[in-house]
């Protein structure tokens, strides 16, 4: 399966605190693949790069099969953008906007973008300025679809806003690609909203990728353990320990939180002396932040 | 594409155009008031002649002035919609830079072109209300070329400084005349102490810039509407 968007050791320095560096990044065409990190992990700025926007001091990107930033117009022609933050032209109307955005791009679909309109109940000679936060959103998702990309690219797009608004965008866009095949990239810090519909998700932090896998893997790989005369050292360990907790320091059990995980590892530590009493699923969001801990530098797999 | 961009700077700017069409078209009018007929013999005529042209010298500084403001005006506005999204819409289409760039310039000095119809339609009024002695003839086309001329300059020169973000527009301007009064300090230094050697760099900084062939002499030549 061929990637519709690469990126291969990408560094880009933002300020004098901010860097991503050697950035790896797959997403396979025709997944729906979540993008998760805290704010300022690098999202934006990650995404920003993908569109060209940034250019990057160092690697290699490409979408959909072009080269960033020398191919942009072409991509750009088969990519839909929701933007963090609304974008758009404040004096225009709704239908203005449409005519306006419609010129750039050559698959437009005039005829299901005003079908849209009235879906979303947006109103074509509403001003986009008087427009609420809700509307905006809803207008920049018709906007990103009714183009026809390949390729959507969502930057927080249901941030900010109320669940009624929430549901009518993603269902939007849902809709889109279930009927296109279309690869979605969406980032999000709303952790549990990917959960439902993503095949994929990538994980960055402080401008590093964390982790990148296929969802399912992602969900049932990520286990809390409760583990007896736990060993000191997990060196050998045929999983990863993203975090271990005493339950009371007083009896020798732990709490552990590992990535990996598979049923017949319970052998490992009974080679070790160690018993697993217990083996909790997590939820993506308790995953997320277990690997967030993980992975920054102040973690002593102790926590608290 | 180009019409929709068109369109766009037609409705951010059409409010703010009206004040310019009402002064461009007033100001040959205000310019020419007050002057009656001309009396009978030379003597007449030249005191006539001698009151349009002290009138008109009266008015002509605000003729390159309002071109400066509408061409500043036009240009800001060009970019506001832009600068007021971090320019993220605009760099999210699927259009080269270059090319959005210069279609942008193109729908804004295309708005320019109405002011200085307003001011051909306001010098061809001023032209025909005035009695003028008969050696002498009115130019209300080419008053109004020139002011179109020198608002597409103004357009041009300010479009550029404020495509970029206020920090890069900051930067050039300041780099430019920290060069320009360093190069001044050094010229004023150097005719000081060398000998025989004498230039002032403002003067002819100004000369090159405004005077035939300079960038800029449309500003400072002939706006006059009545000539011989």
């Amino acid at each position: 399966m061929s990637n519709a968007i690469e990126l291969n050791k990408v560094t880009y320095t933002a300020g004098k605190s901010f860097q991503i560096s050697d950035l790896n990044l797959h997403v396979p065409e025709g997944a729906i693949y979540g993008f998760l990190g805290a704010n300022g992990s690098g999202k934006t700025t990650t995404i920003r790069l993908i569109m060209g926007m940034l250019r990057a001091e160092g690697g290699h990107i490409s979408v959909l099969g072009e080269n960033v930033p020398n191919d942009m117009p072409s991509i750009l022609g088969r990519t839909g953008y929701v933007p963090e933050h609304p974008h758009l032209y404040p004096g225009l109307t709704v239908g203005e906007t449409l005519r306006y955005h419609a010129s750039f791009y050559k698959d437009w679909d005039a005829e299901w973008s005003y079908e849209l309109v009235e879906a979303l109940h947006l109103g074509a000679r509403r001003k986009v300025g008087q427009m609420s936060k809700g509307e905006k959103g809803k207008l920049l998702i018709l906007l990103a679809i009714a183009q026809r990309p390949e390729l959507l690219i969502l930057d927080e797009p249901t941030d900010g806003l109320d669940p009624v608004v929430r549901r009518d965008v993603l269902t939007a866009v849902l809709d889109y690609v279930s009927h296109t095949k279309a690869t979605v990239f969406i980032s999000s810090h709303l952790v549990h909203e990917l959960e439902r519909f993503c095949d994929w998700v990538g994980v960055v932090d402080d401008g590093t990728l964390v982790i990148e896998l296929p969802m399912e893997d992602f969900k049932s790989g990520i286990k809390r353990l409760k583990v007896q005369n736990p060993p000191a050292e997990t060196d050998d360990a045929p999983f990863v320990v993203l975090n271990r907790t005493f339950i009371d320091r007083r009896i020798p059990m732990e709490t552990w939180v590992v990535r990996g995980w598979r049923d017949p590892m319970t052998q490992y530590f009974e080679r070790a002396g160690a018993t697993v009493c217990d083996v909790m699923d997590l939820d993506l969001e308790e995953g997320f932040v277990e690997l967030l801990r993980s992975s920054r530098p102040s973690s002593n797999g102790y926590g608290e | 594409m180009f019409q929709q961009i068109l369109f766009t700077q037609w409705k951010s700017f059409r409010l703010g155009l009206i004040p310019f069409v009402v002064v461009a078209f007033g100001l040959p009018l205000l310019a020419v008031q007050g002057l009656g007929p001309v009396p009978e013999g030379y003597e007449g005529a030249r005191v006539a002649l001698q009151a349009l042209f002290d009138s008109w010298q009266f008015w002509l500084p605000w003729f390159p002035a309002l071109a400066v403001t509408v061409g500043a005006t036009a240009a800001l506005n060009a970019w506001s919609w832009d600068h007021k999204t971090d320019h993220i819409y605009a760099l999210s289409l699927p259009i080269s830079r270059p090319r959005y760039a210069a279609w942008k310039m193109g729908a804004g000095a295309l708005l320019v072109v109405v002011p200085a119809l307003g001011l051909w339609l306001g010098a061809l009024a001023a032209a025909a209300s005035i009695d003028i002695p008969a050696s002498v003839n009115t130019y209300p086309t080419a008053l109004a070329v020139r002011f179109f001329l020198a608002s597409l300059l103004a357009y041009s020169v300010f479009f550029a400084l404020a495509a970029g973000t206020i920090r890069t527009t900051v930067i050039v301007l300041s780099s430019f005349v920290g060069m320009l009064v360093l190069t001044g300090i050094m010229t004023d230094y150097a005719s000081a102490v060398v000998p025989g050697f004498a230039f002032n760099f403002s003067a002819w900084l100004v000369e090159s810039l405004i005077e035939w062939p300079g960038p800029f002499e449309v500003f400072s030549g002939n706006w006059s509407l009545i000539d011989v």
